[in-house]
């Protein structure tokens, strides 16, 4: 299914969970957060949310700012 | 030094100069700046990592256990992202504390007040320590601290200018108008910009491209401390007042006489 993560389109397997989406892109999990459709996920539920097709991720973490 | 300390949300701080790390050289000039300006808090942006997810951390050179990380909400144009920023940081692990930007001009980045009104509220209700950036006006100081803002943000000058504080007595009238601290926010230029803010009696300065785009960010980060706190002392201090014409230092009597005949 095709998925959008941070404004880049993405095939990833069918229902992906967050978890596993954060470990193939081999995201770093300190100090970052997810929202999906626009909603922030809580990190507990990284593991049971299953993403759907068309579905826009958002990955963050701190950057240099003022 | 004889002081209280800055409290923001019910946390202690003896700097009351709080830091951004955006714009340096290099991480590693970064790393020793923070270092240099005695800094407590400094700010950082909530910005998409970049994928795949390798690469350097800004964290990789700010000691979390020693410095208080404040998130902004910088870029946003509406109360409902900064809302949802805020939401980011505090889920990323970053804490309560928010600096709230709302953003209503791309040339001027001066805050839509409106909408910082609006996300002040959401958040302080959500329990989050609101920092907001604003304007220097001190109507829009007071509804900020009604709405539950934990310091109200003045901005001296807009953000990166480098051009002072533009409004001191504005500055001045927002310290008698709220009760929370005032934080000057933007528009520090160089140290002394920093100690008239201080001078005036404002709780804290909050600043990034004055050091992080001066000649040496190293060294400015140090006149920036030291003006912060040469600032402060001169405030608690309390100035000799202004008079129009000369005093003399020296005792009028006693002086030898020097005339001929």
């Amino acid at each position: 299914m095709t998925i959008t993560v941070n404004g880049q389109s993405m095939e990833v397997a069918d229902g992906v969970s967050v978890e596993a989406l954060l470990t193939q892109l081999g995201v770093p999990r300190r100090f970052t957060a997810v929202a999906v459709n626009r909603e922030v996920m809580p990190r507990g539920d990284y593991e049971s949310a299953a993403l759907r097709p068309g579905d826009r991720v958002e990955i963050v973490r701190p950057m240099g700012g003022g | 030094m004889y002081d209280t300390n800055l409290v923001i949300g019910g946390k202690d701080f003896t700097s009351r100069l709080i830091v951004g790390t955006g714009k340096y050289s290099s991480n590693d000039v970064m790393r020793q700046a923070l270092e240099e300006s005695g800094a407590e808090v400094v700010t950082v942006a909530v910005r998409r990592v970049s994928l795949p997810g390798k690469g350097e951390s800004i964290l990789d050179f700010i000691d979390t256990t020693r410095f208080t990380l404040l998130p902004n909400t910088a870029g946003c144009y509406t109360a409902d992202e900064a809302v949802r920023t805020a939401y980011l940081a505090r889920e990323a692990g970053m804490g309560e504390l928010i600096k709230l930007e709302v953003i209503g001009d791309a040339r001027t980045l001066f805050p839509d007040v409106a909408g910082l009104l609006e996300a002040t509220k959401t958040l302080a209700r959500e329990g989050f320590t609101v920092m907001p950036y604003t304007n220097d006006d001190p109507v829009m100081a007071k509804r900020l601290e009604e709405a539950g803002a934990a310091v109200v943000m003045p901005l001296g000058a807009p953000i990166g200018s480098g051009l002072g504080i533009r409004n001191p007595y504005n500055i001045k009238i927002i310290l008698e108008t709220v009760s929370v601290p005032v934080i000057v926010d933007a528009g520090v230029g160089t140290a002394s910009d920093a100690a008239i803010a201080m001078e005036l009696g404002c709780d804290g300065v909050l600043m990034n491209t004055a050091i992080a785009s001066s000649g040496d960010p190293v060294a400015m980060a140090k006149a920036m401390r030291l003006a912060v706190q040469a600032g402060r002392l001169a405030y608690k201090a309390g100035r000799m007042s202004k008079k129009l014409y000369a005093t003399a230092s020296s005792p009028l009597e006693g002086v030898p006489d020097w005339t001929t005949s």
